[in-house]
């Protein structure tokens, strides 16, 4: 497996379309999400051109993991849709804070691990490393998610300096809270950390 | 009251003082930590360790998370992982691991974080204090039974 990051144009030719049927495959067929975007083709406001993406392929060049990071000063997930989960204070704007999010590691034999799950497998937690590096390659200090509950006990488990910003709520039936993730503690543990090749 | 060493926002709870702070902390004493009533918020089973599982796993536990919220504004959050093990016909859920939240105790004059350490460690006491293990099983019941 090898992982690469990069904006849409920094991408390969047909890779950022590879990655939105594959993102279609797992968050809209497999996770159920009631997403309004095209068949085939998952995409939303905040894939735009400063959006920057990790993707993680098998040999095969098979898609088997991803993640989108976005800038906070510019329009995001957490701050556009889900600002309830900060508890009352405004949602962060600043260069040295990124988001995390379309987070999911997929494996070559169809078996996408969902809600808390997805963050246990080895592969997940290299993908997770891989995405934290990139972010602090950017400027980012700590990275924010909208994640299941359980995530942020995985998190820690692996070894990453992970805290809550809020109270979970009860969101579409799923229970999520917003995740702090915390840059400098994580460079750290990605680099002592065995990358699978 | 604004601490001199961090950014506040000043937010009250009637005659409680507890403050949310701009790096997502609720600020308070271990003195009104323990005046604050939690509310059990959901409960769930570990499905993911449950399919990991060796196939030599114990068959006679039941693991699984807890989430609690006080009854306050601003919101103090409380989680936790808790383990039942069963035998002999008899029953015990025990919290499992430290607690997850968004609460830094500070002492009483609320001018020093007593920090993670210490507040986790009140944060144990208090949960250990709770008699929170007949909600989380009624709401698991519910859940998935």
């Amino acid at each position: 497996m090898h992982i690469i990051s990069g904006s849409r144009q920094n991408l390969s030719d047909g890779l950022y379309e590879e990655l939105a049927a594959y993102r279609y495959q797992v968050f809209v067929e497999h996770l159920g999400w009631q997403l309004d975007t095209i068949p085939g083709h998952e995409a939303d406001q905040f894939d735009r051109d400063d959006t920057v993406y990790v993707v993680a392929r098998h040999n095969d060049g098979k898609i088997s993991g991803c993640a989108r990071l976005l800038p906070t000063c510019r329009p995001y997930l957490l701050g556009e849709v889900f600002p309830e989960l900060l508890n009352g204070l405004p949602a962060p704007h600043s260069p040295a804070i990124w988001e995390l999010s379309r987070f999911t590691a997929f494996d070559s034999n169809g078996q996408v691990k969902h809600g808390a799950g997805q963050f246990s497998s080895p592969v997940a937690v290299s993908l997770l490393g891989e995405s934290i590096a990139t972010a602090a390659r950017m400027g980012a200090q700590r990275l924010i998610t909208v994640s299941p509950v359980g995530v942020e006990r995985l998190l820690r488990r692996a070894g990453f300096h992970a805290h809550r910003a809020g109270p979970p709520m009860i969101l579409g039936g799923h229970p999520l809270f917003a995740c702090w993730i915390e840059v400098a503690d994580a460079s750290a543990l990605v680099t002592s950390t065995m990358r699978i090749q | 009251m604004i601490s001199k060493n961090r950014q506040s926002v000043e937010a009250f709870s009637g005659p409680l003082h507890i403050f949310l702070s701009v790096d997502g902390y609720v600020r308070l004493s271990g003195q009104t930590l323990y005046t604050v009533r939690f509310t059990h918020l959901i409960s769930g089973l570990d499905e993911f360790a449950m399919t990991d599982a060796p196939s030599d796993a114990n068959q006679n536990t039941i693991s699984g998370y807890t989430e609690w919220v006080s009854e306050t504004t601003p919101t103090m959050t409380l989680g936790w992982d808790w383990l039942l093990t069963t035998g002999s016909g008899h029953a015990l859920c025990q919290r499992q691991g430290v607690p997850r939240s968004n609460i830094m105790v500070t002492d009483e004059y609320q001018n020093t974080d007593l920090g993670p350490v210490m507040s986790i460690t009140l944060l144990e006491r208090l949960i250990d204090a709770m008699p929170w293990q007949k909600q989380v099983w009624h709401s698991i019941t519910n859940r998935y039974i």
